[in-house]
């Protein structure tokens, strides 16, 4: 069951296979719930929201009969998402028009980036997510915290592919940004 | 390759174990693209540290409950009725159930046509014999009369002796004399025919007859009175029982089992009451029940046509031996006239036949070999 595909694990849970349908939630438990979390800054909201999207993939799986399981599941995340967004009238669906960027490069020293844990860095990109605009963290959300690769993207979003690969592009020239930034910053205040 | 295409695939790898050699080679070669490579490996396992974070135990919990609380009812259903929740609603049956639906409604239309409505009943023990047809009703003036009331039925009852009228103005069917004991207990045995409808009864629409130039009269005469009586109903019509309607089939099977002594219905009276319609009509039972009388010796019908023919025969020196008399030929070989073969044809099912005894020659019906 490791070496499994998720849409092979999916074929088992749906005969009642209780340990593939716990695998499939190891695969993307986690992501589903950082999705909510990093774009709701909601614990509850977000355990809330993955349990509706593991329910509706349950209760919708007839509807489900061929293509990648994970393209299907973030899609449900996606419109629970946004139809959060448009309930809470506090955010706006993110836009198709994308402000031009320069793109910087990694301004800080090898060596800096060299010294920085995993979970130190997964700290500053928490801060930094938070700076980003919804549609920006959306797609740095989907492609690297769900994992998904571009041509999936496109299809959640429902872009095509040349608007997703510069979405994402644009997102993450924003998120190298507000890293470099912020490694700078960390940098600056190890030295004093 | 350069350092910008090697910084794009990297950023778009979702493994970065997966770089291809060509950015490997210009990553060994790259100061730069080797801090940028150094950059996306710390970024992804930020990335994988963020997702690392545990879960709620509550949300584990629910989430791994979900097959068992909702696919509840889905489990306790047998998976026959599963099947056939399905099928009831696939397309396809939805489609087979609405074709017989329309088809059952249209069916239903197609036998409520008021042809169906008039399917004659039968004597009992003979269903040869047909109680009130509706097509005798329409074309025989004898038939096509009113019901006998229950007023009518103890005249029925007395007519034993009863000698026929002469002629039934309103085309009463005429009482017959001596029955025999079986037609009586046909007739009580007769079942109760459905009551006759109040309405008048309506020629079927388009419908066209045909009818030789010398009947054309006859015709008329008949249709004025079927009209008469179609159009104005007596009142016994409306107001019959179900016993009147048995009485008057009663009636119709008196007639058509008329007995061999009635000395009234001769050819001659048979040919006054009703010309040759061709029509399977309750006269022709008469005719055939008259008819074994001509049969038997002694009982010759006095017809002043057979009469009428002699004379022409004689008169024309046609010596015709024994045997019938075939009037179509001589009218086809020009010995009779048009209105001469109208006058002396001789009602369907029977022919002339010539006899010969003591040099006296005789011509009386009889019924056809």
């Amino acid at each position: 069951m490791e070496n499994m595909k998720p849409e092979e694990l999916w074929q088992q849970a749906l005969t009642g296979s209780q340990p593939a349908w716990q695998k499939l939630y190891e695969l993307f438990g986690s992501r589903v719930y950082q999705f909510f979390l990093k774009n709701t800054r909601n614990a509850d909201l977000a355990a809330d929201k993955v349990q509706e999207v593991f329910l509706r993939i349950f209760k919708n799986r007839d509807s489900f009969k061929y293509g990648s399981l994970k393209t299907w599941i973030f899609r449900i995340a996606r419109n629970l998402l946004i139809d959060e967004w448009r309930r809470a009238g506090q955010r706006e669906v993110p836009s198709d028009t994308l402000p031009d960027i320069v793109d910087a490069g990694v301004q800080v020293e090898e060596s800096v980036i060299d010294a920085i844990e995993h979970r130190q860095m997964a700290g500053f990109i928490d801060e930094c997510l938070d700076k980003l605009e919804e549609g920006d963290r959306l797609a740095i959300c989907l492609v690297y915290i769900a994992g998904l690769s571009i041509p999936e993207f496109a299809e959640v979003m429902e872009l095509p592919p040349g608007t997703a690969k510069t979405r994402v592009r644009h997102a993450r020239l924003k998120l190298d940004s507000l890293l470099s930034e912020k490694l700078q910053i960390d940098k600056y205040e190890k030295s004093l | 390759m350069n350092c910008n295409d090697f910084k794009e695939l990297i950023s778009e790898l979702a493994d970065l174990k997966e770089v291809s050699k060509d950015a490997a080679a210009h990553m060994h070669g790259c100061d730069r693209c080797q801090k940028q490579f150094k950059y996306e490996e710390s970024l992804r396992g930020g990335f994988a540290a963020i997702n690392e974070t545990p879960l709620p135990a509550e949300l584990t919990r629910k989430i791994l409950t979900i097959p068992a609380t909702a696919g509840y009812e889905t489990q306790k259903m047998p998976v026959w009725l599963q099947k056939f929740q399905a099928l009831l609603n696939s397309f396809t049956f939805r489609l087979a159930v609405a074709s017989g639906v329309t088809g059952f409604l249209f069916a239903v239309v197609l036998l409520r046509g008021p042809a169906y409505d008039q399917v004659a009943p039968t004597a009992p023990g003979n269903p040869n014999i047909t109680l009130n047809s509706p097509a005798r009703t329409l074309k025989s003036p004898i038939v096509a009369v009113a019901p006998e009331s229950a007023k009518d039925k103890p005249a029925l009852a007395a007519a034993g002796n009863a000698a026929m009228p002469a002629a039934e103005p309103q085309g009463h069917v005429p009482v017959l004399k001596g029955l025999p004991e079986q037609f009586e207990a046909l007739v009580k045995n007769v079942p109760a025919a459905p009551k006759p409808k109040n309405e008048v009864i309506n020629r079927i629409p388009g419908a066209i007859s045909f009818s030789l130039e010398g009947e054309k009269e006859a015709k008329r005469q008949f249709s004025e009175t079927d009209d008469r009586q179609f159009a104005e109903p007596p009142a016994e019509v409306s107001e019959a029982s179900p016993a009147d309607a048995s009485a008057e089939y009663a009636a119709d099977v008196m007639v058509a089992a008329a007995p061999v002594e009635h000395e009234e219905l001769s050819a001659k009276k048979l040919s006054e009451l009703e010309p040759d319609t061709k029509a399977d009509s309750l006269v022709t039972k008469l005719r055939a029940a008259v008819q074994p009388a001509a049969d038997q010796p002694g009982l010759q019908a006095a017809d002043p046509r057979g009469t009428q023919i002699l004379a022409f025969l004689e008169k024309n020196g046609i010596d015709n031996l024994e045997g019938f008399i075939d009037l179509e030929r001589l009218a086809m070989q020009g010995f009779l006239t048009n209105r001469q073969f109208l006058e002396w044809r001789p009602p369907a099912g029977q022919n002339w036949f010539l006899t010969r005894s003591e040099g006296q020659a005789s011509l009386t019906l009889r019924r056809n070999p």
